[in-house]
């Protein structure tokens, strides 16, 4: 490095741009969308104790919503070509936004601020989320 | 003896071998590559070689040479000494890195690390940008209040963490007798993986012995593939979200505790720690994994078995 911070990290950002676009080319592809039995693979591994009972599945195959026993929930997104999971006991505080056939999930943390799925069940998914809202 | 800046001569080798495993793990379908996650870990690495620059490098320099004024004995600049800091610095780094996993003040700067769900090249780069002023004054001043000049110092962690970029991939397999000695790709997939089974192990930098020395060794079982990243994944490839996100949730937990008790626990307590017991920590979950799949489960099952009256 020449070490002019400027120009290093000029070259630094060039570099980490190169390998960025590489990484993307010899990987680029659409990402498929969530079935049940990967959410439900990932759920198993993640919260082993969660029984799912309903799911939603988002129209785009983006999320999934998943009522459990004992009226827990759980969501699963995805981040890329992975998945992330988030699970919410009972009389959590959850905000949730309808807008049509479409159903915004208002995590509580920081990284996971929001999902939104969509889909004709999306109404009955919000009255059910509906009670642990209102607490 | 000069001490190169070995970190800043190997940048030119990083690239090259990111770019060889990106095509390797292509052609060898072996892990698989995420360019945003690669694009956050990258940046991540060079957010923290510029972090130093914001005050935190020059009050670590000072402390160095305060250290280096008290130090005990005058331990010359030559070869042995330089061998005997590097294992001294190996071993420093094996318990530093094991109170990072299991202390949350220093796993706040640590998670950064572990918050890929990948294992590569890229995932070696995705350092912190935090915590580094604490790290280098309780760990690694120590050596220079020996006597090991502070340059020497720096060389060896720089030496050790140089070592530690190769591990970083899937697509190296077990090594033979050198997995005896040395952290390899197989016994750091199993630091970086969430299974139950390889939570809380290999810690080591350079040399596996002190993980099999303090009882923390675990190899890679073939039929368990690793699965990497942390117990509550990121929803994000935001790099200031994935630097900050732990402290930030130290602050909220600190703001909601009750006691005292509750602050001590939320900062220093393990990860996971809640007054209540309501979220895992590592421990709990490995417990949890034991009562279903340990010994102590076939132990009841066999006990059953012959318990059970003979047809």
């Amino acid at each position: 490095m020449t070490g002019n911070l400027f120009i290093d990290s000029s070259i630094s950002l060039l570099a980490i741009g190169s390998m960025v676009l590489l990484a993307w080319l010899m990987f680029r592809g659409p990402v498929p969308p969530i079935t049940m039995k990967e959410a439900a693979g990932r759920l198993a591994f993640d919260e082993p104790d969660f029984q799912p009972l309903n799911w939603f599945i988002d129209c785009d195959g983006r999320s999934a919503l998943v009522e459990g026993a004992g009226g827990e929930y759980a969501l699963v997104s995805r981040l890329g070509v992975d998945l992330v999971t988030r699970r919410f006991p009972p009389g959590i505080a959850l905000k949730t936004h309808l807008d049509g056939d479409g159903l915004t999930v208002f995590a509580t943390d920081i990284t996971t601020r929001s999902v939104r799925l969509c889909g004709p069940d999306a109404a009955q998914w919000a009255s059910k989320l509906a009670p642990i809202s209102d607490k | 003896m000069e001490f190169p800046d070995i970190i800043a001569l190997a940048v030119p080798v990083f690239l090259i071998l990111v770019i060889t495993e990106i095509v390797a793990v292509r052609i060898m379908k072996r892990g698989r590559y995420e360019a945003r996650d690669s694009a956050a870990s990258l940046l991540m690495g060079f957010g923290s070689e510029l972090a130093p620059l914001l005050g935190g490098g020059a009050i670590v320099v000072a402390a160095f040479a305060g250290a280096y004024e008290l130090r005990f004995f005058d331990i010359p600049n030559t070869l042995w000494a330089v061998a005997l800091c590097f294992v001294i610095d190996d071993l420093r780094y094996y318990w530093w890195h094991r109170i990072s996993h299991e202390r949350r003040w220093f796993w706040a700067s640590h998670v950064v690390h572990h918050s890929s769900q990948h294992y590569n090249l890229t995932t070696a780069l995705r350092q912190t940008w935090t915590g580094q002023i604490l790290t280098q004054i309780l760990f690694r001043a120590p050596l220079v209040l020996i006597g090991f000049h502070p340059a020497m110092v720096v060389f060896v962690g720089a030496l050790n963490l140089l070592y530690q970029f190769w591990i970083h991939t899937e697509i190296i397999g077990r090594l033979g007798p050198i997995e005896w000695v040395f952290n390899t790709p197989s016994h750091h997939r199993v630091h970086h993986a969430t299974n139950p089974k390889y939570l809380d192990a290999n810690y080591a930098g350079t040399l596996i012995v002190w993980d099999r020395l303090f009882g923390t060794f675990v190899r890679e079982d073939e039929s368990e593939k690793p699965r990497y990243g942390i117990i509550k994944n990121l929803g994000t490839f935001n790099p200031i979200i994935i630097s900050f996100h732990e402290w930030v949730g130290i602050l909220k937990d600190v703001r909601s505790a009750k006691s005292f008790r509750d602050v001590l626990g939320y900062t220093f307590g393990p990860p996971g720690w809640s007054p209540d017991g309501s979220r895992q920590t590592s421990v709990m979950i490995k417990e949890r994994w034991q009562r279903i799949n340990g010994p102590d489960r076939k132990e009841a099952d066999a006990r059953k078995l012959a318990q059970q009256p003979a047809e």
